[in-house]
């Protein structure tokens, strides 16, 4: 299947974010790039959906459905934000180690700041990226039961990994 | 517009099938009563999920063709070897049921209040979402100048030809047909380029807000174009979907 872009999968953003998530800009945590969600670029494979860097071609975001909750790995992304330039620049500061979720001092993932968005921020019901917090995601600190958020995973369904063999 | 449903759902729902009216030998407009319709955007859409007999579930999103305020419609395409397509261009009925959510999209989306002028370039069916903006742009009395540029394999592939050809005031419509042209053919041919971007699209210097949406090769192609002509990144907007994929 050939890949598609965010704006298509805005419907499964919602149900992983809680919220419209394709206007919101993202920073690739390999090369630095930074574009709209909506921008990105998306296979559509079973089991779960992979998203892309469009600059550099790596991983950013693999989101699987589980029943009525949806899985995300995000370690592919320096962050999300919803100010900003909305578009490429290409020319951000990339984190070389790509970044880790546990890091207190990356970029905005796991500390609140004014500028990134649900990551960090209070927000009633929604996932609460980086808002440590018992039963959620808690992308700011790793949990050995959430799904592989800041931890390269090698094992699990090859999600992460650049896959050459469209299906 | 925000969503008035639950924070961080977006409801199923089960919409009547009022209508299905062919627009070409391989698309259909599907016009839809949905219980629950908080109102759309120009741009936005729809996402459609059909459960087989064995439970099989396949989702599939889907632009909006209709404008703000009109009578919720998809515009599809019948693709050969898509999972959920052929049953939508090809089974389903009026009377029938539909299983959707929306509306969609915070990205792809146009409102008169955002101003122009508006520069349209549709690849195939990536037309569909240009035709609600272009609705919506006349029936919210807009005095924003916009242009088409409809890139079609075929004089028959045009989708909405009769209605493209009313638009008058204050738009232009242009296509180029890429594989054959009817007898007479006095319209561009052949797959957009930069010089057919020079020669259609609007002048940087008016400032306008460019709306791509095509296959992914039609809209890299027009993008870089008008990029190159001076368009500001950040005022070119962009929207793919893959040859197997919704929309």
């Amino acid at each position: 299947m050939d890949p598609i872009d965010g704006n298509g999968i805005a419907g499964l953003l919602i149900d992983a974010f809680g919220k419209e998530m394709t206007a919101v800009s993202s920073t690739c945590a390999t090369c630095g790039a930074r574009r709209p969600v909506a921008e990105l670029v998306v296979y559509q494979r079973a089991p779960g959906t992979v998203v892309r860097c469009r600059t550099c071609g790596n991983v950013v975001m693999v989101l699987v459905r589980r029943g009525d909750s949806v899985d995300v790995d995000l370690s592919g992304l320096a962050s999300l934000s919803n100010q900003g330039l909305p578009y490429p620049t290409g020319t951000q500061v990339a984190n070389k180690e790509g970044i880790n979720m546990s890091d207190e001092q990356s970029m905005s993932m796991g500390q609140p700041d004014e500028e990134s968005m649900s990551m960090g921020q209070p927000d009633e019901e929604s996932t609460s990226m980086g808002q440590p917090d018992e039963g959620s995601m808690s992308m700011g600190q790793p949990d050995e039961e959430s799904m592989s958020m800041g931890q390269p995973d090698e094992g699990s369904m090859s999600m992460g990994q650049p896959d050459k063999d469209p299906m | 517009m925000e969503r008035t449903a639950v924070r961080g759902r977006l409801s199923w729902q089960v919409a009547a099938v009022v209508s299905v009216t062919w627009e070409t030998a391989s698309v259909a407009t599907i016009q839809l009563d949905p219980p629950d319709w908080a109102g759309h955007r120009a741009g936005q859409h729809l996402d459609v999920r059909l459960t087989a007999e064995d439970g099989y579930v396949a989702e599939r999103s889907y632009s909006i063709a209709s404008a703000p305020g009109e009578p919720l419609a998809i515009t599809v395409e019948r693709l050969e070897d898509g999972e959920v397509s052929p049953y939508l261009v090809g089974e389903l009925r009026a009377g029938d049921e539909l299983e959707l959510r929306g509306p969609i999209g915070g990205y792809f989306v146009w409102e008169s209040s955002d101003g122009g002028p508006l520069m349209l370039l549709a690849g195939g069916s990536g037309v569909v979402p240009l035709r609600s903006m272009l609705r919506h742009r006349v029936n919210s009395r807009s005095d924003v100048p916009a242009r088409l540029l409809y890139s079609a394999r075929g004089w028959e592939d045009v989708i909405y030809r009769d209605e493209l050809g009313q638009h008058h005031d204050g738009a232009r419509v242009s296509y180029t047909l890429t594989r054959s042209q009817p007898p007479g053919w006095t319209g561009h041919t052949g797959r957009i380029n930069s010089s057919l971007l020079a020669e259609v699209a609007w002048p940087a210097k008016t400032n306008p807000l460019a709306y791509i949406c095509g296959p992914t090769s039609f809209v890299e192609t027009a993008a870089a174009g008008l990029v190159e002509l001076g368009y500001p990144p950040e005022r070119v907007k962009t929207e793919r979907f893959g040859a197997t994929g919704g929309r």
